[in-house]
């Protein structure tokens, strides 16, 4: 099975980029560009993960992740930073981020909090490195 | 000289050794500069009254003394010149009261004569003869000891003046026993126009006697000379008997008068003098200025010792109170200098700091992009297999990787120097905290063969506190006790958990102590006991202050010689009393 990822980065290219990555790694991964559109885009379709980014164009990153684990609580979101310091870290870890990465970032590290092992959501840990 | 100079070092202002240079342009005054003029100012305003009331006193005291002086030399020489003239006067009554007493008959009688000369012995005293002489001149009677009877007179010099005034006093002169005598006359005019003159010969033992009854000091003199300066009555110090005395005759007066003159020897005199009436001779008191001026002497040593003494009494408190001033001034200056540099540096690292983050945000991004550009491009040649065999080209893929991945290691780097500015309250394990500070001095206490020994008991609980505040807090104190200890010393690191949320923690050295002088200072900014050698004076002043900052609380007890005992209280929590500062963002 197919993991359906939303990948959302101001950023077009490393969205871009990122989503095709993620594609050559058997994943199902679409990328938008702001916050709006990716709240949209949860709405319409469904989605085992995201990744996001904290600086959007719209919406505030943390407000996007707010809106998102009220509606899908279940839902796996790894945030991908270029600004965020630890304190933002700290509470997007308290609204229910599952790890969060200053950019740029290893991908394989990235799929690897992405895909999770099962009791991974209850020790949602920050990743420094 | 060795003591000298460590006096100097005692009593030395601290801001001597401050220099204005150009570099310190901060230094708002040349402290040296200041001190002298407000030395030398309140000198001047101090000493010049003090000397001019002194001076003016001293001119006072002497003028009054001189006065004085004179005064008493005047009513002396005044006295005397009445005994005198008292005493001639008697003398001449005597001859008068005869001579209208006796007859002209009678006293030509030589049995009669004699008679009288002894009773005028008696009576009297001094009295050698009694002679009559007619207008002629000739010596018609004479009672005495010479045989001067027919004697012829009428061409002498008493003569004649006794017949043109009617009274004559002579000089003193050697008679023919070569004592010194005198003779006075007294003319009777007859009534048939012609007269007789009464001649005496006075011994003057009785005038000498009347003067050196006059109790005058030691270095002191009185004499009678006459108006061509032979002295006339024995003198101490200004000439023998009937030769010509050392000293100016002073003029004419008929008052008593007090002048000022030089003895031969060129000391200063005072000379008090009368001009006896009615005689040849001039009454001379003279007096020595030094001896008379003793009690002026003592006085002035007495007023210039207090001068002096109060002159050295005043410039002391006048140095004492200059030095304090501005050694007040220069405190003042160094606080506010410090409070200048700190606020300066500390401002300038926050500018670095926010510069950093701004700059590592930025960067993030594009690095990013990189990022997953390479990624993708790998991924991609991954999959075919004509690139994957291809080494070279995965090899600068690769590279291209590793160094994107340095960049990032670089900005977090820099956001999280950014960070240190910001104190964030962390739970930490202080067991754990303190063994890896304490890394940082493993080594040396290997190589020193320092033994450390932690104490820190299993229910301290985990303290919410600042890092890096609390790893320089630690390192300081540390780093002091090291440099303290010698080589084996004994390094002691306790934490007792204390009522109220507190956590005390000691560390204990064995190591050279610090004076109980030194520890009212230690905790002032720039205070080294390091000296020039590198201490900035800084590590504990910076300590004290990030405990204060959390409400915590330092305290210092330490020997001589025995080793020195910080101690530390720290509340458990501080993120409740500290307000923390996002300064970094």
């Amino acid at each position: 099975m197919h993991m359906k990822i939303l990948v959302v980065d101001d950023e077009k290219k490393i969205a871009d980029a990122l989503a095709q990555r993620l594609g050559l790694r058997d994943f199902d991964a679409t990328p938008v560009y702001d916050g709006t559109s990716a709240l949209s885009r949860l709405r319409k379709d469904t989605f085992d993960g995201i990744i996001l980014d904290l600086r959007l164009p719209d919406i505030d990153g943390i407000q996007v992740l707010r809106q998102t684990m009220e509606a899908f609580p279940d839902m796996r979101v790894v945030i991908l930073s270029g600004h965020g310091n630890e304190q933002d870290f700290k509470i997007c870890l308290e609204l229910g981020a599952v790890a969060c990465f200053h950019k740029p970032a290893n991908i394989l590290k990235l799929i690897e909090s992405l895909v999770g092992s099962s009791d991974e959501k209850t020790s949602a840990s920050l990743h420094k490195d | 000289m060795k003591k000298l100079l460590h006096l100097f070092t005692k009593i030395k202002p601290k801001f001597w050794d401050i220099r204005v240079s150009k570099t310190q342009v901060q230094i708002l005054f040349n402290y040296r500069r200041v001190w002298l003029i407000s030395i030398f100012m309140l000198t001047v305003v101090s000493l010049i009254p003090l000397s001019m009331f002194m001076i003016f006193n001293f001119r006072l005291a002497h003028e009054a003394i001189q006065r004085e002086n004179r005064l008493r030399t005047e009513r002396l020489t005044s006295n005397t010149r009445r005994t005198i003239t008292y005493f001639l006067e008697e003398r001449l009554d005597a001859l008068r009261f005869i001579i209208r007493e006796k007859r002209f008959n009678t006293l030509k009688n030589n049995v009669e004569l004699i008679y009288l000369l002894r009773n005028l012995q008696m009576g009297f005293g001094g009295y050698i003869d009694l002679g009559l002489i007619d207008s002629f001149g000739l010596h018609i009677n004479y009672a005495g000891p010479f045989d001067l009877q027919g004697k012829n007179y009428s061409n002498q010099k008493w003569f004649i003046r006794c017949v043109e005034d009617g009274t004559y006093v002579s000089d003193v002169f050697l008679g023919y026993r070569k004592l010194p005598h005198m003779i006075i006359a007294l003319k009777l005019p007859m009534q048939n126009g012609s007269f007789y003159i009464l001649r005496t010969t006075l011994d003057i033992q009785k005038l000498i006697q009347i003067l050196s009854s006059l109790e005058l000091s030691e270095k002191s003199d009185v004499f009678l000379c006459n108006h061509e300066g032979l002295v006339q009555t024995p003198s101490k110090y200004y000439g023998e008997v009937l030769k010509r005395v050392d000293l100016p005759i002073p003029e004419y007066s008929h008052r008593t008068q007090v002048i000022e003159a030089t003895d031969k020897a060129g000391n200063p005199i005072l000379i008090g003098y009368a001009y006896i009436q009615n005689s040849p001779f001039i009454l001379m008191l003279v007096k020595r200025s030094e001896e008379i001026m003793k009690s002026w002497y003592s006085l002035r040593d007495e007023i210039i010792w207090l001068f002096c003494g109060s002159t050295v009494i005043i410039f002391i408190v006048i140095l004492g109170i200059s030095t304090f001033m501005v050694n007040k001034v220069y405190e003042a200056d160094q606080t506010r200098l410090r409070a200048m540099e700190s606020l300066a540096s500390s401002s300038r690292l926050i500018t670095v700091g926010r510069l950093a983050a701004g700059v590592s945000h930025e960067i993030n991004n594009p690095l990013a992009v990189i990022n997953e550009n390479a990624g993708l491009i790998k991924d991609l040649f991954t999959l075919k297999k004509e690139y994957k065999e291809d080494q070279q080209l995965m090899e600068l893929i690769d590279a291209v990787l590793d160094s994107v991945e340095r960049c990032g290691e670089i900005t977090k780097q820099l956001l999280g120097f950014a960070r240190h500015f910001e104190p964030q309250i962390k739970p930490l394990q202080l067991n754990r905290v303190i063994s890896e500070f304490l890394s940082f001095h493993r080594k040396e206490a290997l190589y020193r063969n320092i033994d450390i020994n932690m104490d820190i008991p299993e229910d301290i609980p985990v303290i919410y506190f600042d890092r890096m505040s609390l790893q320089q807090i630690f390192l300081n104190l540390i780093n002091n006790a090291f440099q303290a200890m010698k080589d084996g010393g004994h390094l002691d690191i306790i934490v007792n958990r204390q009522q109220n949320d507190y956590i005390s923690i000691i560390i204990r050295d064995n190591g050279c102590g610090i004076s109980s002088e030194d520890q009212k200072k230690i905790f002032e900014p720039f205070f080294t006991t390091k000296g020039l050698k590198g201490g900035t004076g800084l590590g504990l002043s910076i300590t004290y202050g990030l405990v204060r900052k959390f409400n915590g609380d330092i305290s210092v007890q330490s020997k001589i010689g025995e080793g020195t005992t910080f101690t530390v209280t720290l509340p458990i929590n501080s993120e409740g009393d500290f307000q923390n500062e996002n300064l970094a963002r």
